[in-house]
C-alpha cells in the first residue's frame, strides 16, 4: 500500500445486477410455484450507488492529476455475468483496468464473503491508496460490505460521501450527516462508500473512445478466498425459507422453499 | 436462550454520531468482554449500530444479518425476516446462534415485549472520535418534511426541475411534508433530505399525494404504510395505481394549479 506520496491506486469496487424494476410483477408471483423469476429479458446495470462510485472515482483522479499525482484507477467487480457492453463503457470513459472476479458460487446474500474476496484481491495489489464502494446494492441491499472491507482491510471507512474536493491544495471528502455535511481531508489509505452524491451517473464515453476499446477483454481472474483464517463461519441455513410476497399490503404466504447451503 | 439487546444512550441520538464513530477502542472493549464472559445467543442492535455489529461479527467470528424488519421466537427458533430483490421480495427464514441482529426500529421494540427468553440491554456511551473536520456546513433548513399529516411526493414525471420548485413551493404554502423519488434527487431537482424508499427515509402519514411516480417497489417501501396514498401520473397503467387507495390520470403540474386555485378561491371567499 501506498504511504509515500508515490503513485496512488484508486480501486472502485462496483456490482453489476439486473434492473429489478423492470421485472413484471407476476414474475415474483411465479415463485408460488418454486419457479425463480423469468428475468433474462431485463436489463443488466450497474447499482446505482455503484454507478455514482465509477463516476467519483474518475473525479477523484483527475483531482490528483491535477495536483501533480501519477494516479491509476481500477474498477473492480465480481460475478459480473454478461455485461459486455457495461464493462466497455468503463473502459471507454478513463479507467486504466478492469478486473472481474469470477466465482462458481452466487454471492448475492453473502456481503462477508464478498467482502473477503474484494479484500483478497486489494490486498494482493501494490500502493492502493483508495478504495470506493457504493452504498449497497440490489438485490441484497445490506450495505454492509463496505463495513466489511473496512473490517478485512483493517482501514477506517468514511460512508455516505457526497464528492471529493479540492480544498486549500488538500484532497478533501465531503460526508452527508442528518443535517450537514462535513469536510474533511483525506486519509493516506481510506475506504470511501459513496451516497447520494452530487455527480450520480456515469459519463457516456464519446463514440471515438468507444471504438478505441472496441476489442478489449478484462482482466478475468478465479476467485481466491484468503489463505488467512478470518474465523468467519458462513451463514448456515438448515430450516425452511419461506419466501413471502406482500401483496395489497398484506404478507401472503404462497410457498415453502427448501433450501440447503454449506458453510 | 439468551438476547444481549445493544441500546444507544441519548447522547448517541442527540449528537447525530455516524455509524462507524461507534466502533472506537472506548466503546467495543466494555461491550465485547461482556459477551465473552456471559454466553450470548443472539446479539441485537439497531440500524444505527450496524457498523459496530459488523465489527463485532469480525472480531467473534459469527455471522451478521441485517435489515431485520420481523423477529419472532418460536420455542428455540429465531425466525427473521427482510426485503430483498429491492423491496419486491421478503424472505423469512430461520436463523442459527449465535448471531448478530441489525434490526430495524420495528422489530427493535417488538423485543421487549417478548417474555420468552432473558434479554439484556447493553448501552453503548460514546463520543464524536474524529476532531480532523476541516469545516462543517450546515443543510438547509427545511423544517417539517416528513412530520405533517399530509406529504406530497414528487416523482420524475412532474417533467423537470422548475416544475418541482414550483412543487415544493406549493407543499410549503399549503403546510405540507415534502418528499421525492431517487430519480428526482439524482437529478438534483431536491435536495436528498426528501429521499423516500428503502435508501431514503420511510414515512407512514395520514395521506400521501404522489406525482409522477412510476411506483417501483423500491420507493413503495419508503411510502407503503401511509393510510392513504392519493396517485396522479399521465399513464394509466402506472404500477403506481395498483398500490394507491386514489389515483387520477391527468398532468401533475395541471392538478396541482388547479388545486391551488381552487383553494385560493375557497380563502378569498
Amino acid at each position: 500500500m501506498d504511504e509515500t506520496g508515490k503513485m496512488k491506486k484508486i480501486i472502485v469496487c462496483f456490482k453489476i445486477t439486473d434492473d429489478f424494476d423492470e421485472v413484471q410483477p407476476k414474475e415474483w408471483k411465479g415463485l408460488a410455484s418454486g419457479v425463480r423469476p423469468e428475468i433474462d429479458y431485463v436489463r443488466r446495470v450497474i447499482g446505482c450507488f455503484d454507478e455514482a462510485a465509477l463516476e467519483n472515482g474518475l473525479l477523484l483522479k483527475q483531482i490528483l492529476q491535477e495536483n501533480g499525482q501519477d494516479v491509476q484507477l481500477v474498477a473492480l467487480t465480481l460475478n459480473p455475468g454478461y455485461s459486455e457492453s457495461i464493462i466497455k463503457r468503463v473502459i471507454a470513459v478513463g479507467y486504466d483496468r478492469i478486473v472481474c472476479l469470477e466465482g462458481k458460487d452466487n454471492y448475492d446474500f453473502a456481503p462477508q464473503k464478498t467482502a473477503q474476496i474484494l479484500s483478497g484481491f486489494i490486498k494482493q495489489e501494490e500502493c492502493v491508496s483508495y478504495v470506493i464502494t457504493g452504498k449497497q446494492c440490489a438485490p441484497g441491499n445490506s450495505g454492509m460490505v463496505p463495513f466489511y472491507l473496512s473490517e478485512y482491510l483493517r482501514r477506517p471507512l468514511i460512508s455516505d460521501v457526497v464528492e471529493f474536493v479540492n480544498f486549500k491544495d488538500r484532497i478533501c471528502v465531503v460526508e452527508e450527516y442528518v443535517d450537514r455535511f462535513v469536510t474533511k481531508e483525506m486519509l493516506s489509505f481510506g475506504i470511501f462508500s459513496m451516497g447520494n452524491t452530487k455527480k450520480s451517473f456515469l459519463r457516456i464515453p464519446t463514440l471515438r473512445e468507444k471504438m478505441r476499446y472496441r476489442t478489449f477483454e478484462p482482466e478475468c481472474r478465479g476467485v481466491e478466498l484468503p489463505n488467512e483464517d478470518t474465523g468467519m463461519r458462513f451463514f448456515a441455513v438448515h430450516q425452511e425459507r419461506k419466501i413471502q410476497f406482500i401483496e395489497d399490503g398484506q404478507f401472503t404466504e404462497f410457498c415453502t422453499e427448501l433450501v440447503r447451503q454449506e458453510k | 436462550m439468551k438476547i444481549l439487546q445493544i441500546q444507544a444512550s441519548e447522547k448517541v441520538n442527540r449528537e447525530n454520531i455516524k455509524k462507524q464513530d461507534l466502533v472506537t477502542e472506548k466503546v467495543m472493549r466494555p461491550l465485547l468482554n461482556t459477551i465473552h464472559k456471559d454466553s450470548i445467543d443472539v446479539i441485537t442492535i439497531g440500524e444505527w449500530g450496524q457498523s459496530a455489529a459488523i465489527h463485532l461479527s469480525a472480531e467473534l467470528g459469527i455471522p451478521c444479518l441485517s435489515g431485520i424488519d420481523e423477529l419472532r421466537l418460536t420455542g428455540n427458533e429465531v425466525m427473521v425476516s427482510y426485503d430483498a430483490y429491492q423491496a419486491n421480495v421478503k424472505i423469512e427464514r430461520g436463523v442459527t446462534w449465535p448471531v448478530i441482529l441489525v434490526v430495524k426500529p420495528e422489530a427493535e421494540d417488538a423485543l421487549l415485549h417478548l417474555d420468552i427468553c432473558e434479554v439484556e440491554e447493553y448501552r453503548i456511551y460514546t463520543e464524536p472520535c474524529r476532531d480532523t473536520d476541516v469545516f462543517t456546513e450546515k443543510k438547509e433548513e427545511v423544517s417539517g418534511d416528513f412530520e405533517q399529516d399530509t406529504i406530497i411526493v414528487i416523482g420524475h414525471g412532474v417533467g423537470s426541475k422548475a416544475n418541482a420548485q414550483e412543487i415544493c413551493a406549493f407543499a410549503k404554502k399549503y403546510g405540507f411534508g415534502l418528499g421525492a423519488t431517487r430519480p428526482v434527487v439524482t437529478d438534483g431537482w431536491v435536495t436528498s433530505r426528501h429521499l423516500l424508499g428503502i435508501s431514503g427515509s420511510v414515512i407512514a402519514p395520514k395521506v400521501c399525494i404522489v406525482l409522477g411516480a412510476s411506483g417501483s417497489q423500491a420507493f413503495m417501501a419508503g411510502i407503503g404504510k401511509s393510510e392513504i396514498i392519493f396517485s396522479v401520473n399521465t399513464d394509466g397503467d402506472a404500477m403506481i395505481f395498483e398500490k394507491s387507495d386514489y389515483g387520477l390520470v391527468m398532468d401533475c403540474m395541471q392538478f396541482v394549479r388547479g388545486l391551488d386555485a381552487e383553494w385560493r378561491e375557497s380563502s378569498d371567499e
